[in-house]
């Protein structure tokens, strides 16, 4: 036979018996160190922060004192009920909004679905506190409809500042995260379920009752949930349109840094914390059972056009894009006029920030950067760490905490990390049974590095879950066929794993640069004179006054995300045109 | 003397008692068999019976929690499975997507002792082994599935395994893409000697494939044997009921040696010759074995039955019919006719006919065997 000499060569190179130890050994020690990392970055600075909250100013143990005195007090207190009443008005706004457009955008025969989704998905680009600045542009005392568009028509004066302002600017930032979550939702429909219960004579209302409204129910319980979260632990919005109404959120930035309360700022921090906790837990339980409802094969639904049902979505819609775009418009108008509202010559002058605080154009380019090393990083450690627990047979425990901590900062508002991140940053060390433990990652504090290591945590677990998602999608014997031909994991995981991969990987790094620029929250406490941010330069020109400004650094961060996106979409064309290589016969 | 033959056959597998739980559920157990070198054998069974388990206790993809794995004459029983030397298809085929054919069959190789030259004509030599000679440069996706199944095949034979596992490799092609691909898989199979084993829950693709046939129920192996000995002396009312199909007349008594009575019908079998007088049986016999007569045969095993149903099959016919008998039982027995043999008797429903059970044909289960499926 001509093949046995060349068998017994093959059979001969297989890899040394040592090599192939070495790589179970490999796997579980980085597996160990996903854990670890997570230990360092989450767990051990929300201990901190949690120790500081049950102890005095002097580190002393004090039990739940401070919280009784929080509790006890009303002027503090009574924040709690506001973001409370705020975050579900916020979240009843944008989930039935949400539904009605997601249900336009999947169940009906609109034209223009595309369009209409990208512009319903742009607050997603922006800072929060853009969104506060444009309804004071909109809704202020010099506001647009305040002042009747300068005169022509007669004005409506809302009371922007307070509830209203806050709830107007939370559904403006929670909208798409519930558009996104609805439109999967309603996406997946079932259509045998329609045609039975078409064939068994169901009117469209009794259908929309035992059919739609049952197969989305997750959906919905989960965009509330996300919506929720997020409005309850936003602090850009509250800062800028808030006035004297008080939530958890700005309370901690007043402890820290107006009364530099740590102690009161650590403790508003685990009320603010708690809610968030229960909302992610509750919202894991009710994703578990989602997962054993997923009919195995499914017939995709097509829409049927319905004239008068679809007009009428398509007023709808548009008229939510319309609102959106306008809103947005309103800054970028208001960004270019000179003095609002008095000279409304157009002009660039707000974007030179010459003589203004916050650190004009280096903050922005400090903002690129930052954000830039963030998803790179980012994209780096959350791919590898759920390809590492994915990806690995065996040691079960290992990987359900690792799992576990990889969701966790999902619950985390980015007020908090900051927190946190500065007392387990800045101590120098800790003393533990009398042996002084120094503090080996103080060197982090105030660089870029804890700027850099705050985001990535921040927006650790949606692109934990983006990746994982990918890596479900491919065949578990990928890694079994590689492993019988002896070809060492990280060979594989080069060469097969991450180009099939491409098209998430992309998403993740978008996803961390995009949040990187617009957050505010989680950097605001961390950043250092010498590294001012583009995000916390709007936070204190709107401080100062200098709105004006304010919304035109925020105008370039959308700027900056809009870029980012067009990359993305470009990159993930040219990746497809080579999947398609792949698929096309 | 059985076991010196085997020693010096020198098995290229060698299964000792491998047994595989789960908690309290026991997938494997402790199942032994030995595959010669170059001997294609299938594992059948229903879905849920260990098979699948066994394939990846063998590949070292499983760790077993009892027994002993042997694979040329080595003992692998603790060694992942990257240092078993096994090929292995899976039902899926796992092609990386984004890699060519070639690719694929290469991924083994390199990174290896070999230069590059080597290692291409090592591909191409595969490629042409599995008839792809040309399609080297297309991706997965642009093959259909029988092409896929082929690179798999050839991935799978690269680094020359001492052991080709194949885990319900045809389950997934249309089925004349499968029939072909049977003859093929077969033929690579004797040209190259490669020890292979294959899982299956297609009785055919057993029977037409392969050397050696285990027949797998609840983790246990429940016969072993050549296909023929498989079909034709099926060791269980299971293995009947599973390979092809079996007329059961159920508790039956043993009369006298090789003949047994159930109610009126007294049938005489060479099958159950060492059984004691009174003990209880299960008489069994295939349709196609159920010889027809309409010209009043008498005589050994005839017995009259009335034709009940006639169900067309494409090459035959199964005609379903109740022996007449005195007595409140009258069995149903199906019985397996050529159209020509329908024709020629003029069969149709409500006749009567003459039945004849060949007594070397029958085959007896003792009552300890418990039920059939």
């Amino acid at each position: 036979m001509p093949e046995s000499a060349s068998v017994r060569i093959a059979a001969a190179s297989r890899l040394p018996a040592a090599a192939l130890d070495l790589e179970a050994w490999t796997r579980r020690a980085l597996m160990l160190l996903v854990c670890l990392w997570m230990c360092v970055v989450v767990v051990l600075p929300l201990a901190t922060l949690l120790s500081k909250s049950l102890a005095d100013a002097d580190g002393r143990f004090v039990g739940l004192d401070n919280f009784l005195h929080y509790f006890q007090n009303p002027s503090l207190s009574a924040s709690l009920g506001h973001s409370l009443a705020v975050s579900l008005a916020t979240t009843a706004i944008s989930v039935s909004l949400g539904f009605a457009f997601a249900y336009g955008l999947t169940r009906t025969a609109i034209p223009g679905k595309g369009l209409f989704k990208t512009l319903a998905l742009t607050p997603l680009f922006a800072p929060t506190l853009l969104n506060g600045i444009a309804l004071v542009y909109l809704f202020g005392r010099k506001g647009l409809i305040t002042r009747g568009f300068f005169g022509a028509l007669p004005g409506l004066d809302v009371d922007l500042y307070g509830p209203l302002g806050i709830i107007l600017a939370e559904a403006v930032y929670t909208f798409p995260q519930a558009v996104l979550i609805l439109s999967v939702a309603l996406g997946a429909a079932d259509a045998r379920l329609y045609e039975a219960a078409a064939s068994l004579g169901a009117s469209r209302l009794r259908t929309f009752l035992t059919v739609t409204l049952p197969s989305v129910r997750y959906g919905l319980v989960s965009a509330a949930f996300v919506c929720f979260i997020l409005a309850f632990t936003d602090f850009g919005a509250p800062k800028v349109v808030g006035g004297g109404y008080n939530v958890l959120a700005t309370d901690i930035y007043k402890q820290v840094i107006g009364q530099q309360n740590f102690v009161m700022g650590a403790v508003v921090s685990v009320v603010l914390l708690l809610p968030a906790v229960v909302a992610f837990i509750a919202d894991r339980l009710v994703q578990r059972r989602q997962v054993a409802l997923i009919a195995a094969r499914s017939v995709p639904l097509a829409p049927r056009p319905n004239r008068l049902g679809d007009a009428l979505m398509l007023a709808f819609v548009a008229l939510v894009c319309l609102a959106i775009t306008g809103f947005y418009a309103t800054g970028l108008f208001a960004s270019l006029v000179k003095v609002w509202p008095y000279d409304l010559s157009l002009g660039l002058g707000h974007y030179v920030f010459s003589g203004i605080g916050g650190g004009g154009w280096a903050a922005f380019a400090n903002s690129l950067a930052m954000s830039a090393l963030s998803a790179l990083a980012g994209t780096v450690l959350t791919f590898a760490s759920a390809y590492l627990i994915e990806k690995t047979r065996g040691l079960a425990p290992l990987r359900r905490s690792a799992y576990f901590l990889s969701l966790l900062p999902l619950a985390l508002p980015g007020l908090v990390i900051g927190l946190a991140y500065i007392f387990f940053f800045n101590a120098p060390g800790w003393s533990i049974l009398g042996v002084h433990l120094p503090n080996p990652f103080n060197f982090l504090y105030a660089t870029m590095g804890i700027l850099v290591l705050a985001n990535v945590v921040h927006f650790y677990s949606v692109s934990f879950l983006t990746a994982t998602t990918a890596l479900k999608n491919l065949d578990p014997e990928f890694e079994t066929v590689a492993q019988s031909m002896g070809v060492p994991f990280q060979r594989t995981f080069m060469r097969v794993t991450v180009p099939l991969c491409l098209p998430a990987i992309l998403e993740i790094a978008m996803y961390y640069f995009v949040n990187s620029m617009a957050t505010v929250s989680a950097v605001i406490f961390l950043y250092s004179a010498d590294i001012p941010l583009a995000s916390v330069a709007v936070a204190n020109m709107d401080d100062a006054g200098d709105i004006a400004p304010a919304c035109a650094m925020s105008m370039l961060i959308v700027g900056a995300n809009l870029c980012v996106r067009i990359l993305y979409g470009l990159a993930t064309r040219g990746v497809r045109r080579r999947t398609q290589a792949w698929t096309k016969r | 003397m059985e076991e010196n033959e085997r020693q010096a056959a020198r098995p290229q597998l060698r299964v000792v008692e491998a047994g595989k739980a789960y908690g309290r559920f026991t997938a494997l157990d402790r199942v032994s068999f030995n595959a010669a070198r170059g001997e294609f054998i299938s594992v059948l069974g229903p879905s849920g019976c260990g098979k699948t388990t066994l394939l990846r206790v063998i590949a070292g993809l499983e760790p077993q929690t009892g027994g002993e794995i042997h694979i040329g004459g080595r003992e692998v029983s603790r060694l992942p499975v990257s240092r078993r030397n096994v090929g292995i298809v899976f039902q899926s085929y796992a092609l990386f997507p984004n890699l060519t054919a070639a690719q694929n069959v290469a991924y083994g190789l390199s990174g290896r002792t070999m230069d590059r030259a080597r290692q291409a004509r090592r591909v191409d030599e595969l490629i042409e082994l599995v008839g792809l000679t040309g399609h080297g440069r297309k991706y997965p996706a642009q093959l259909s599935g029988g092409q896929q199944q082929r690179v798999a095949l050839a991935r799978a034979m690269a680094l020359s395994p001492d052991l080709l596992l194949l885990d319900e490799p045809l389950s997934a092609l249309d089925a004349k893409v499968r029939v072909m691909l049977r003859g093929e898989i077969r033929r690579l199979q004797r040209r190259l000697g490669l020890t292979t084993i294959m899982v299956t829950h297609d009785q055919e693709e057993a029977l037409t494939m392969a050397d050696r046939i285990l027949v797998m129920e609840r983790g246990r192996v429940v016969q072993d044997g050549s296909p023929h000995e498989i079909y034709d002396r099926p060791a269980t009312p299971f293995v009947a009921s599973f390979i092809g199909s079996m007329n059961f007349i159920p508790d039956a008594q043993c009369v006298t040696g090789g003949t047994f009575r159930k109610g009126p019908l007294v049938l005489s079998a060479e099958d159950g010759r060492g059984l004691p007088p009174g003990a209880k049986a299960t008489v069994a016999i295939r349709p196609e074995d159920v010889l027809l007569g309409v010209n009043g045969e008498a005589g050994a095993n005839v017995v009259l039955g009335k034709v009940q149903g006639l169900e067309y099959r494409g090459a035959g016919y199964r005609l379903t019919l109740q022996l007449v008998l005195y007595g409140e039982e009258r069995p149903l027995i199906e019985a397996e006719v050529s159209t020509e043999t329908l024709r020629r008797l003029g069969l149709r429903e409500d006749m009567v006919v003459s039945l004849t059970l060949p007594p070397e044909r029958i085959r007896i289960y003792p009552a300890t065997h418990g039920g059939h499926a």
